[in-house]
């Protein structure tokens, strides 16, 4: 009796343990099959048929390394590469600057309410429609009657107006300070958030020491936030490199190529040449230079930090 | 005391003032111009004019009024797809142990390092295979599937804080899993959920690309995209096209106004 009891209970335990090992694979499975359907199917067959002629009618055959070694000739493309990097550069040294600029400024501000507002001043611009910063960039760079050329007409600088946007000299940088003061981004938010958590400690162990503010910025602040400051770094590059918006709402890629970069290049050979292999073997490259840029990202954050061992 | 701390910050908050001035400015010259004749346009570009015209708001609304719909349609659906994936992997990630755990969180995390544009072609014929393509499912299950993954690594961290008595005490009770999820986890796990959901608006809200790819029916544009059509459709009259610009954006402007702090805050905690 005692004997049978026992092993019902056993028996329970052992039906209950199973169920309590399969509950999590259970609630993953959703999740599984929405992955392994919109993320990784798709992201292998990117690979594998980037090593095809596929085509708009479905149709390919295996080419090799041929998309790659077209590419390699292509001059266009090479150019677009340098485009990119251009890009890339100018826009993450100058969001990362501007938003740990104004992060530090806004936590000058002693006052928690005041500094709130500030926060919501520079945040809620955040939700205005992404494409309709460019457009409004646009707007401001046009020739007639563009907000930057009638600036310049109303200091009597009249001749230095010019089609930012229509000229190869100035277009790449034009379309890549577009949201400047680059403050109402995520990289603000986070950064007045991680010095909001330095302890006052170490902020008044070095102003007890008479150090002035900039030394606590270089001594203090800039070590502490390394971790926040290279994930940042490489979620805007990352974000920059695939940049398609800039061409598709205001160059076109032009004028020639002076402003064609990869994600747009990608664009056009996939849904205007219709040539898919080739566009597989673009965001292929694509893969491979953030790959390389998460892997330099992960060396600086833990080479000689101070919170690994 | 507090009058030296408010002294120190002058300067600071000079300098403050003039980066907000530069990030506002083009947003508050949409709304001036939006209220403006061609005339008005003409005679003061900078600033407001009167009388306000708000004829320009009467003219595009037929048009922005579809385009708006859209988006909340698309919007709603993502979101309810985001939200219940991102709880239940946030739930598996955050409260069991189990074999291969890591591994799977790593299979999931790692496709924060693959960019969107690789997967273009292939997920646009993917789409079209599957007979989504011109519907707002092929819209709402391929921008779920990006969203996800930043939604279920802060529904992980999230589940890993709450103590873990709270789903004792519950199993004690004899609180099954599925009551477990539903009673104990989700009432819990509301703020954490709130901050994906922002998260997730902004980014459909914002998502270009996709819409183009997908729909060649402009009448089912988001206003992502539906504001480039514009452009080109009332290039003749500014006070019409800023109209339009204004209009799209203040729907997620009037959420926002009520939800920053808890935004910032959210963002505080991950």
């Amino acid at each position: 009796m005692e004997k049978s009891k026992l092993l019902e209970n056993s028996n329970s335990r052992i039906k209950l343990n199973n169920w309590v090992r399969y509950t999590p694979l259970l609630f993953l499975l959703p999740v599984a099959i929405e992955l392994i359907i919109f993320r990784y199917i798709p992201s292998f067959s990117a690979i594998y048929y980037s090593f095809t002629d596929w085509d708009v009618m479905g149709d390919w055959k295996m080419v090799g390394l041929e998309n790659y070694r077209e590419l390699f000739d292509d001059r266009v493309f090479k150019s677009t590469l340098w485009n990119m990097l251009t890009y890339t550069s100018i826009r993450t040294v100058a969001t990362l600057t501007m938003a740990f600029i104004a992060a530090e400024l806004v936590l000058s501000v002693r006052d928690p309410v005041i500094r709130m507002y500030w926060k919501i001043a520079f945040v809620m611009p955040m939700v205005m429609p992404r494409s309709l910063l460019y457009i409004l960039w646009g707007f401001i760079y046009e020739p007639q009657a563009g907000m930057l050329n009638e600036a310049l007409i109303a200091i009597g600088l009249e001749g230095l107006t010019q089609p930012w946007l229509g000229q190869s000299s100035t277009a790449l940088a034009a379309i890549s300070i577009i949201g400047f003061p680059f403050v109402s981004t995520l990289a603000f938010l986070v950064f007045i958030t991680s010095l909001e958590g330095i302890s006052r400690d170490l902020i008044e162990t070095s102003e007890l020491e008479g150090g002035s503010v900039l030394k606590r910025i270089f001594v203090v602040d800039l070590p502490m936030l390394r971790a926040p400051i290279i994930f940042i770094a490489l979620l805007v590059a990352l974000e920059s490199m695939q940049a398609v918006e800039p061409q598709l709402i205001l160059t076109r890629g032009g004028p020639g190529s002076a402003t064609e970069m990869p994600g747009h290049y990608l664009y056009t050979v996939a849904f205007s040449y219709f040539n898919f292999g080739m566009a597989c073997a673009i965001g292929v490259i694509i893969l491979l230079i953030g790959l390389i840029l998460s892997g330099i990202s992960t060396w600086m954050r833990y080479r000689g930090a101070y919170d690994v061992d | 005391m507090m009058s030296t701390k408010h002294g120190k910050s002058i300067p600071q908050q000079i300098v403050l003032l003039f980066l907000a001035i530069i990030t506002w400015y083009p947003l508050i010259f949409m709304v001036s111009t939006s209220l403006k004749t061609q005339n008005q346009f003409y005679e003061n570009y900078w600033w407001f004019t009167y009388p306000f015209d708000f004829e320009n708001y009467l003219i595009v609304w037929d048009r922005i009024s579809i385009a708006i719909f859209n988006s909340i349609h698309y919007s709603f659906g993502t979101l309810v797809v985001v939200l219940t994936l991102s709880l239940l992997g946030g739930y598996a990630f955050g409260r069991f142990k189990f074999y291969g755990k890591n591994i799977l969180f790593l299979a999931v995390i790692m496709l924060l390092m693959i960019p969107g544009i690789l997967t273009l072609v292939p997920l646009f014929v993917l789409t079209k295979n599957l007979g989504m393509a011109n519907s707002s499912l092929g819209f709402i299950f391929p921008l779920a599937g990006f969203e996800i993954v930043i939604g279920i690594f802060i529904m992980r961290l999230f589940f890993e804080r709450l103590p873990t008595e709270l789903f004792h005490a519950a199993k004690i009770e004899g609180a099954n899993e599925i009551q477990l999820l539903l009673f104990v986890a989700i009432p819990l796990a509301l703020p954490g959920l709130g901050t994906v959901a922002i998260l997730d608006l902004l980014f459909t809200w914002n998502e270009l690309l996709w819409p183009l790819v997908l729909l060649s029916d402009q009448d089912a544009y988001p206003v992502s995209a539906a504001v480039i059509t514009f452009r080109n459709q009332y290039r003749v009259d500014n006070g019409n096209l800023f109209a339009a610009y204004v209009s799209v954006s203040i729907p997620l402007m009037i959420l926002f106004i009520f939800v920053v702090r808890k935004f910032i805050r959210g963002i505080e905690g991950i």
